[in-house]
């Protein structure tokens, strides 16, 4: 008995040292002291042992026991010290999970669809291809506005309707106004945000023939042109900074009475219209950017969606998504028309 | 339209002590937008845009008018001089003949004057400089005079030669087809016979009336006697001819505006005075006059209420008026509006009852085409009292509960995703060419057609995001060779009334693997929360006849997971294969359950065993579908790897009530190799 102990210590001590990582040293102490452990084993052998030699094997098990436990401790210690000493070459580079990229068409709308949808605005999508009704008669349009001119709207080659007009490329989000009066029931309150494609015969370094914009509309009783500028403020601020400002300049739309045009403060001379060197900045108006129309909506709009204009007055502002976007991020572009171009040395750098 | 309007000509008519900085300021917040002052030696020029509905603004005058309504508003004393015109004209006892007629009522208002005129000179330096800097170039006094008129009053106006025009006659009347004119810039049109000319009384064509004149008419250095001629034409037709024929003057420009006709009135004696004091002239005849139909403004009536509910603050009657009277409208208070007898005068309530007068307004004749209703009303105050001086505030009522569209929260799941997997997206025109739908084995008679194409590249509304793809591929694929792309956007697809179907759709493409692509329609689709679909093997069109199968729920076809048939990679000289997994999102949306159902996490530990089984050509799909379901104990089972003929194959076992023992196991694995062998031919491998 005493010799196998003696054999087992030895053998144990040996595979310690010769061990190198934690998990094969847990393994190797369960060979011994594990339920099944072969130095437990032993020791339920004791009662095979006669009785006289009991105390003194006990106390020589006991003395092993411990002497392996601290050599097992040590060891582990030293392996745990060795592994925060092991280097590698950290200048390696990582390896990256595959990253795809949105269009920055993408990224805008969800970014302007996450900020109104804070203040209770539904986003939604209509048509694209619409009746001149919902593009132009129910905004009341006069029957020879130059809005219907060829050159300022595509039309589609289909028989015209005499209660909708012509089916055309709807020409901006308004067109989305009646319709979501429509879809309320023409029941306000009205909290919309509609954004979608919009197409006009524009096609040159600035312009693209297919483009986006983001309409918002909000009918209510009591709705007055001081919760037009908060919305365009509240926008202005979560979407271009908080130091931004924005104003109100009189302006001229069909579908809205009064008009307004909203401005913001340029990010690149920060409104001031000049930069540090003195020089006129190149980017904005004396300091003001236009950020796109907006006004209260005229009662010839709300009578088309079938609302009381009498009990209802609303407001509503249609801009571009593109025209947006580039404003914040500074990105200005040198022609617009890299956005549908779809080359990948553009559309990965977003 | 923007004007260039000098800041010593706007002086002449606008008394005031503001800087060109501060007009430039008040007049944007206000009025119309300036938007750039030039320095211009001495003086300042500004560029101001005129909006459609303020052609009463397209002129120094109209500027100064406006000018001196906004500038009090910021506490600058500011003044409008009068236009100072001499309207009585002397009698002309034997004038020269000189007939106008407009047999049609073409016109609202036609009038003329015949003036003998010292020999052309040049005009005036100040003249020359005011009109140069208005962006207007100078030729000579003659025609300068018409110019300075326009530029001032802000009516077009033109001369004719009186004796190149024998016949001493005007005929208003519509153009002939094809009828050739020479434009007075030599320029040859043939005319529609939408556009307005004026005739001589012989068939002969000497003036495109309100756009520009003709070569046969128009003064010369041996001009003696002039005829001065304004008219105010039909702003649609105007706006017709000129677009026609690309002739974007000045003078069309306004005229298809619809200026007011009293102003024709004002521009004439205005240019009779000049032509006197610069050109010599001596009037000839007797002022003619057509105006058969007298417009006049619309009276309109608005309690101050209404105007303090849109503007969202309370301004005093008074402030109102002031406003009103400002802008020369004429404000008076309505009778029946002071209910008699007051029973409590003091008490706030009647006071705000009180301080709600029911206005009478009429605006001046100058704006009798843009203020119509009471809404008009309130952009006038509102935008003279100032929007920046309206507080900012965000709306108070309760928020709209409707139904949400359910495909825009699915639409983001799927591009998310798509993006973290490596893909990148492209926004094509929804535009194709003929050219590409044939080259993608199309037919472009069943698309839709834009009737006004730009180009023949944007002429059909696509049926397919595919042969768009195919194009950014090949214009890629120089760069990369494995592209990875998806497009969500609509397809147009007609229907035999009424508007098209517009549908949604999701393609996306990879020049992988057919299994690369299949696994990623199968992720997309649990993230879409569709479950209980099928692939079978199908035909669609653009995609290869035997690569492809589309997603099926039920009946319903969601999509498609393919090759894209060789054909059309050729014909796009694609070099690598794309494959492709196309989406319905109008589908996906209809059938999404995005709901989770939870089952308890099961409490005994699963059994694991690979299996490698000699295939003898039958469908992996169909092998896994026969082990899958064997027997219940099979949880799951996954293809692991597949060499020749071989397939290995990891299948878990679990049983939900209690610990697996071998025996059990051993028992399911039977069950699964004899139904392997008797429905499949395959069999274990034997090592």
């Amino acid at each position: 008995m005493e010799r196998q102990i003696s054999i087992l210590q030895q053998e144990a001590l040996l595979k310690f040292s010769n061990c190198t990582s934690t998990a094969e040293l847990e393994q190797i102490f369960l060979q011994y002291f594990g339920a099944s452990g072969s130095f437990t084993r032993l020791l339920k052998d004791f009662k095979n042992i006669p009785e006289n030699q009991r105390p003194k094997l006990g106390k020589l098990a006991n003395m092993v026991k411990k002497e392996l436990e601290t050599a097992y401790s040590l060891k582990k210690e030293k392996i745990i010290k060795a592994q925060s000493e092991e280097t590698i070459d950290v200048t390696i580079p990582g390896n990256e999970p595959p990253m795809g990229h949105l269009h920055i068409v993408t990224q805008a709308i969800e970014e302007i669809d996450r900020i109104f949808s804070q203040i209770g605005f539904t986003r939604v999508r209509y048509r694209e291809i619409e009746w001149d009704w919902y593009s132009f008669g129910s905004l009341n349009f006069p029957p020879d506005h130059p809005a219907r001119d060829d050159f300022e709207t595509f039309f589609i080659d289909a028989a015209p309707l005499p209660k909708y007009g012509r089916m055309l490329l709807s020409p901006h989000t308004s067109s989305g106004q009646v319709r979501e009066m429509e879809r309320m029931h023409s029941r306000p309150p009205i909290r919309m945000i509609n954004i979608a494609k919009c197409y006009r015969p524009n096609w040159d370094i600035s312009h693209t023939p297919m483009f986006h914009q983001f309409e918002g509309l909000v009918v209510d009783e009591g709705i007055n042109i001081t919760h037009l500028k908060g919305t365009m403020d509240y926008f202005a601020k979560q979407y271009f900074g908080p130091e931004r400002k924005t104003r109100l300049r009189p302006f001229h739309f069909q579908f809205t009475e009064p008009s307004f045009e909203v401005d913001i403060t340029c990010g690149v001379c920060l409104g001031k219209g000049t930069l540090p060197d003195g020089q006129k900045c190149k980017y904005c108006k004396e300091g003001w950017l236009e950020l796109g129309g907006s006004g209260m909506v005229h009662p010839n709009v709300l009578a088309a969606g079938k609302i009381d204009p009498k009990k209802y007055t609303g407001f509503a502002f249609g801009w571009g998504v593109e025209r947006t976007y580039m404003m914040k991020s500074g990105t200005k572009l040198d022609d617009n028309r890299l956005l549908y171009t779809n080359d990948i040395r553009f559309l990965e750098q977003f | 339209m923007n004007i260039l309007v000098p800041d010593s000509w706007l002086r002449e008519y606008l008394e005031t002590t503001a800087t060109p900085e501060e007009i430039k300021e008040y007049l944007s917040l206000c009025g119309p937008s300036v938007e750039r002052i030039n320095k211009d030696g001495k003086d300042w020029v500004y560029e101001i845009e005129i909006t459609t509905n303020r052609i009463d603004m397209a002129g120094v005058y109209g500027i100064a008018r406006e000018a001196a309504a906004i500038l009090p508003r910021f506490g600058i004393k500011a003044r409008l001089k009068d236009l100072d015109v001499q309207d009585k004209l002397p009698y002309t006892a034997n004038p020269l003949p000189m007939d106008i007629k407009d047999p049609a009522k073409i016109c609202n208002r036609i009038m003329g004057i015949v003036l003998k005129v010292d020999q052309m000179k040049t005009s005036p330096e100040f003249m020359q400089k005011r009109i140069e800097k208005s962006g207007v170039r100078s030729l000579n006094n003659l025609v300068d005079i018409t110019n300075y008129v326009m530029l001032e009053v802000g009516h077009p106006c033109h001369v004719f030669d009186y004796d190149r025009v024998k016949t001493h006659t005007f005929i208003l009347r519509k153009a002939k087809k094809d009828e050739p004119i020479i434009t007075l810039d030599e320029k040859k049109f043939l005319l529609s016979d939408e556009d307005v000319v004026i005739d001589d009384g012989t068939g002969r064509v000497i003036d495109l009336p309100g756009i520009m004149g003709t070569q046969n008419s128009v003064v010369t250095p041996d001009t003696q006697r002039i005829i001065f001629f304004i008219e105010s034409n039909n702003p649609i037709l105007i706006r017709k001819t000129s677009m026609r024929y690309g002739i974007r003057t000045m003078a069309a420009s306004i005229n298809e505006k619809h200026p007011d006709p009293q102003l024709v009135n004002t521009a004439i004696l205005r240019g009779i005075e000049l032509y006197k004091k610069y050109a010599g002239g001596e009037i000839l005849g007797n002022l003619i006059d057509i105006y058969p139909n007298k417009t006049k403004p619309s009276t309109i009536l608005v309690t101050c209420k209404f105007i303090n509910d849109r503007l969202g603050v309370e301004l005093k009657s008074e402030e109102i008026i002031d406003i009103l009277r400002s802008l020369r409208f004429n404000v008076s208070i309505s009778s029946s509006d002071n209910p008699q007898p007051r029973i409590h005068p003091a008490s706030a309530e009647s006071h705000k009852r009180r301080d709600n007068p029911q206005l009478i307004i009429t605006p001046p004749s100058f704006r009798q085409f843009d203020i119509a209703i009471p809404e008009d009303i309130v952009e006038e105050v509102a935008r003279l009292y100032g929007y920046h001086s309206l507080p900012t505030r965000l709306m108070e009522g309760s928020i709209p509960i409707s139904d949400k569209p359910k495909d825009i929260p699915l639409e983001k799941i799927a591009k998310q995703a798509l993006k973290y997997w490596g893909f990148t997206e492209v926004y094509n025109y929804s535009f194709v060419s003929k050219e590409l739908i044939i080259r993608s084995g199309l037919d472009p008679k069943k698309h839709l057609k834009v009737a006004n194409p730009l180009t023949e590249e944007i002429e059909y509304m696509r049926q397919s995001l595919i042969p768009s793809i195919a194009q950014n591929i090949a214009f890629n694929q120089n760069l990369e060779s494995k592209l990875r792309l998806f497009e969500m956007a609509n397809i147009y697809i007609p229907r035999d009334s009424g508007l098209p179907d517009e549908i949604n759709i999701l393609t996306v493409a990879s020049q992988s693997t057919f299994s690369d692509m299949k696994g990623i329609a199968e992720a997309l689709l649990k993230e879409l929360g569709i479950v209980n679909y099928d692939f079978s093997p199908s035909y669609t069109p653009l995609f290869h006849r035997k690569q492809t199968v589309s997603i099926k729920v039920g009946r319903d076809i969601l999509g498609t997971v393919g090759k894209i048939d060789p054909q059309l990679m050729q014909n796009f000289s694609i070099k690598n294969d794309i494959f492709v997994c196309q989406v319905d999102m109008q589908k996906v949306t209809k059938l999404s359950n995005p709901s989770k159902k939870y089952t308890p996490i099961p409490l005994y530990p699963p059994v694991r065993e690979d299996l490698t089984l000699v295939n003898t050509g039958k469908p992996i799909g169909n092998i896994l579908k026969t082990v899958k379901e064997a027997n219940h104990l099979v949880a799951s089972v996954e293809l692991i790897d597949t060499f020749k003929n071989n397939i290995s194959l990891r299948v878990t076992y679990q049983d939900r009530q209690k610990n697996l023992e071998s025996e059990e196991v051993k028992k399911v694995r039977e069950r699964i190799l004899n139904r392997l062998s008797s429905k499949l031919q395959v069999t274990l491998r034997k090592n």
